[in-house]
C-alpha cells in the first residue's frame, strides 16, 4: 500500500489481480474485512470501502452470516474490463518511452514477439 | 446519529494566548481520528477540553450529545491517559491495572495482561522508575484495555521504539476491528499512522486548519516534477501548495488533481508522484517557511 | 463483536454510591499509603517511646516519668500530611480515569471520614489498653492523654481532632492543586496574617480572658465539638476550590 492512489482502490485491485491470476477461485471465500485490515495494517473502514467497491462491480458477493465470496464469472468480467484499459495503462506509456528512446514501432513489435517472459 | 464529539467555537485562552482558537468540528462515532499538529499547536489542550479536564473560555463541546464538564454520565465512557499522566508516588504498574477496572465498564483484564507482556513490563515495577517509553506503554495498555466508547491517546508513542510502536498500532487496529469505538489519536508522526486513520483533524496555532477524511486528503494532491518550464506551464491556474527548485527542475505539490489531470501531466512528459499525508499536512499548514523554496531537511523534519 | 454507538451508550451515570466507592477503592489500591505506613510508623514510634521510658525508668529506679509525652500529636500532623499527599497525587489520575471532581471529593471525604473513625477507635482502644497494663509500669501515657475519659469520650475526641486535621489537609491540598506553589505561599501568608490579626484584636480588646473562659466552660469535648465547624468549613473550601481545578501532569 503506498500513497499513489486511494488505499481502498489498491486493496480492490489486489483482490482483482488475485482473481485474474487464479489464486482466488470463483465461489471461493475471501478473508474478512478485519483480516484484510489487520494484514495490510489499514483502517477497517478503508478495507470495507474496497470490498464494497468490488461488491458494487459484482466481483464479490456477500453471504449473510458467512462472509464474502468471489462471484461467478468474475474472472471473465475482470479480464474484459482490463482489456479495455490495457491501452491507456500499458500501451500509451510504453509507446511514449519507446518514442523517447527512438525505438520504432517495428522494433517494438519485434521485441514483444521475441520476449520470453513467462 | 449523535456524533461522538461536537465542538462549536471552542476556545481556551491563557491570558492573551489562545491555545485553542474557535474550534468547530465533529468527530463521528466509531472512527479513528488523528489529531495532528506540531508541538505546541494545541492538541493536548483540545483533548483536555474534550474530556472536561480543562474549562473552555468560550464556545462549547459535547460528548455523545452532552457537555463533558463534571458530567459523570458522559465521562464514564471516556478514557484519556497521556504519557505525562501523574500517578501516585507509591504506585506500581499493578496498582494502575487494579484501579482502572473500577472506572471502565468494558475493561478486559486478560487483554491488559497480554499487553503488559507484549510491552515487556512487569506488574511489580514502580511507576516512578519507568522510562518514558515504559510510561507511554502504560498509557497505551490502559487506553486499549479500557475499551471505552471514547478513547483518547495523547502522543502515545513517545519513547516507544519502532517495534513497540508497531505493536501498538497493530493491537489498536485489531481490537478496534473487534470492538469498534471512537478513537482520537494525537501524533506528529503522521506517516506512521496515516493508514490507520479514517479522519484527520489538523490543528495549527490553536486553529483547526484541516478537517477531512484521510482518503480525500491523500488523493487530493500530487507531486508534479520535471523541467521548470514544463512544470510552470502545467501548474498555471492550478492550486499549488508548494514548490521546490533544484537547478532547472521544479517539483510542485498540486492540490486537486484528478485522474485525467494526472494523465495529462504524464503526457506532457512530467512525472506525477504521490504526496504522503505528512508532506501534505506540513505543506498545507505553511510548513516551515513561507517562501517558495525550502530545503529537503526542512520539509521532511 | 461489540459495538458501542452513541445511541447505545448508557446516558445515565452509575449510582452515586458506586461512583464514590470507585474513588475510595482507587485511593486504597495501594493500602500502604493510607493504612500500612501510618500504622507501621505509629507502632515504631510507640515502641521507641516505650524503650526510652523503660530506660529512664530503670535509670531513675522506678520513678514515674513525665507521663503524657504528646507523641500522639504526631498522628495529627501525619493525618494532615497524608490528606494533602493523597489528594495531590490521586486527583490527576482520577480525572484521567473519567471521574468528576465532585465525585472525587465525595469519595475522598467519605474515605477520610471512615479512616478517621477507624483510627479514632484504634487509638481509644489502645489508650484503654495502656490503662489496663498500667502503662507498662514505666509511666508512658502515649495514647491515654486523658485518663478520666471513657472509651467513648476518647474515641469522640480523637475523631474530632482527626477530622479537623484531615479537612484542613484537604483544603490545603485543594489550594495546591489549583494554584500550585504560588497558591501555597499566598495561603500560608494569608493564614499567618489572619491569625496574627485575630491575636492582635484579642489583645487589643483584652479578650483573652473571655476566650479562655469560653474554652473552660465548653470543656475539652465541647471545644472539639466547635472544631467540627472548622472541619466543615475546610471540607467546603476544598470542594469550592477543587471544583475549578485543572489537573496538571507535571
Amino acid at each position: 500500500m503506498d500513497d499513489s492512489r486511494p488505499i481502498f482502490r489498491q486493496l480492490a485491485e489486489q483482490i482483482e489481480n488475485q482473481i485474474i491470476e487464479g489464486s482466488l477461485a470463483e465461489s471461493e471465500q475471501v478473508p474478512s474485512i478485519n483480516e484484510f485490515a489487520a494484514f495490510h495494517r489499514i483502517n477497517p473502514a478503508t478495507a470495507l470501502k474496497g470490498i464494497t467497491l468490488l461488491v458494487d462491480t459484482e466481483v464479490l458477493y456477500k453471504r449473510r452470516g458467512i462472509g464474502m465470496f468471489v462471484a461467478e464469472g468474475a474472472r471473465g468480467r475482470l479480464i474484459d474490463a482490463r482489456r479495455q484499459t490495457f491501452h491507456d495503462d500499458f500501451i500509451r506509456p510504453l509507446h511514449a518511452e519507446a518514442r523517447a528512446l527512438g525505438i520504432t514501432p517495428e522494433e517494438l513489435a519485434d521485441m514483444i514477439r521475441k520476449d520470453t517472459t513467462p | 446519529m449523535t456524533p461522538a464529539v461536537e465542538a462549536h467555537g471552542l476556545t481556551k485562552r491563557y491570558g492573551p494566548l489562545a491555545a485553542v482558537d474557535d474550534a468547530t468540528f465533529t468527530i463521528a462515532e466509531n472512527t479513528i481520528t488523528g489529531l495532528l499538529g506540531r508541538n505546541g499547536a494545541g492538541k493536548t489542550t483540545l483533548m483536555r477540553l474534550i474530556t472536561g479536564q480543562e474549562f473552555a473560555t468560550r464556545g462549547s463541546v459535547r460528548l455523545f450529545g452532552a457537555p463533558p464538564v463534571e458530567n459523570a454520565a458522559v465521562l464514564q465512557h471516556t478514557c484519556f491517559i497521556s504519557e505525562s499522566q501523574r500517578y501516585p508516588d507509591e504506585f506500581r504498574i499493578k496498582h494502575v491495572l487494579e484501579g482502572a477496572p473500577h472506572f471502565f465498564a468494558n475493561w478486559n483484564t486478560e487483554f491488559a495482561n497480554e499487553l503488559v507482556e507484549e510491552f515487556r513490563l512487569t506488574r511489580k515495577q514502580r511507576i516512578k522508575k519507568l522510562s518514558r517509553g515504559q510510561r507511554s506503554a502504560i498509557g497505551v495498555i490502559v487506553g486499549l484495555a479500557s475499551r471505552a466508547p471514547l478513547t483518547i491517546f495523547d502522543e502515545p508513542y513517545l519513547g516507544l521504539d519502532a517495534v513497540a510502536r508497531q505493536a501498538f498500532y497493530d493491537r489498536l487496529l485489531a481490537d478496534y476491528s473487534e470492538h469498534p469505538r471512537t478513537v482520537i489519536l494525537s501524533t506528529h508522526l503522521i506517516d506512521e499512522v496515516s493508514q490507520l486513520l479514517e479522519h484527520a483533524l489538523v490543528i495549527d496555532a490553536g486553529r483547526i486548519v484541516i478537517d477531512a477524511p484521510v482518503e480525500e486528503l491523500r488523493s487530493s494532491a500530487a507531486t508534479v516534477s520535471g523541467t521548470a518550464e514544463a512544470v510552470e506551464r502545467f501548474i498555471a491556474g492550478r492550486e499549488v501548495a508548494h514548490r521546490e527548485k533544484l537547478g532547472g527542475l521544479i517539483s510542485a505539490t498540486v492540490a486537486a488533481m484528478s485522474e485525467a489531470d494526472r494523465a495529462d501531466a504524464r503526457t506532457a512528459g512530467l512525472e506525477v508522484g504521490p504526496v504522503s499525508l505528512q508532506q501534505l499536512i506540513v505543506r498545507r499548514t505553511g510548513g516551515f517557511s513561507t517562501t517558495s523554496t525550502t530545503t529537503l531537511e526542512e520539509a521532511t523534519a | 463483536m461489540t459495538t458501542l454507538t452513541a445511541d447505545t451508550v448508557p446516558a445515565t451515570a452509575r449510582p452515586l454510591g458506586r461512583r464514590i466507592s470507585t474513588i475510595m477503592l482507587l485511593q486504597l489500591t495501594n493500602p500502604m499509603t493510607l493504612v500500612g505506613w501510618p500504622l507501621m510508623i505509629l507502632g515504631f514510634i510507640y515502641v521507641l517511646n516505650l524503650a526510652i521510658y523503660g530506660l529512664i525508668s530503670t535509670a531513675t529506679d522506678g520513678a514515674s516519668a513525665i507521663g503524657v509525652n504528646g507523641g500522639v500529636g504526631f498522628i495529627w500532623v501525619y493525618t494532615l500530611v497524608m490528606a494533602v499527599q493523597s489528594i495531590n497525587q490521586t486527583f490527576p489520575l482520577a480525572l484521567g480515569f473519567g471521574a468528576t471532581r465532585r465525585d472525587y471529593l465525595l469519595g475522598t471525604g467519605v474515605l477520610f471520614t471512615l479512616l478517621s473513625v477507624g483510627y479514632a477507635a484504634l487509638i481509644a482502644t489502645l489508650a484503654v489498653a495502656e490503662r489496663a497494663v498500667d502503662y507498662w509500669g514505666v509511666g508512658l501515657r502515649f495514647f491515654d492523654t486523658s485518663p478520666d475519659f471513657t472509651w467513648f469520650e476518647l474515641f469522640l475526641g480523637t475523631l474530632l481532632v482527626l477530622l479537623l486535621f484531615a479537612s484542613i489537609g484537604a483544603a490545603t491540598a485543594s489550594v495546591y492543586v489549583r494554584w500550585k506553589a504560588t497558591g501555597m505561599y499566598v495561603f500560608w501568608a494569608g493564614l499567618v496574617v489572619v491569625l496574627v490579626g485575630v491575636g492582635f484584636v484579642l489583645t487589643w480588646t483584652d479578650s483573652w480572658g473571655a476566650v479562655g473562659e469560653f474554652f473552660a466552660t465548653a470543656g475539652v469535648l465541647g471545644t472539639l465539638g466547635w472544631s467540627l465547624v472548622i472541619s466543615a468549613l475546610g471540607a467546603i473550601a476544598a470542594y469550592l476550590i477543587l471544583r475549578r481545578a485543572t489537573p496538571t501532569n507535571t
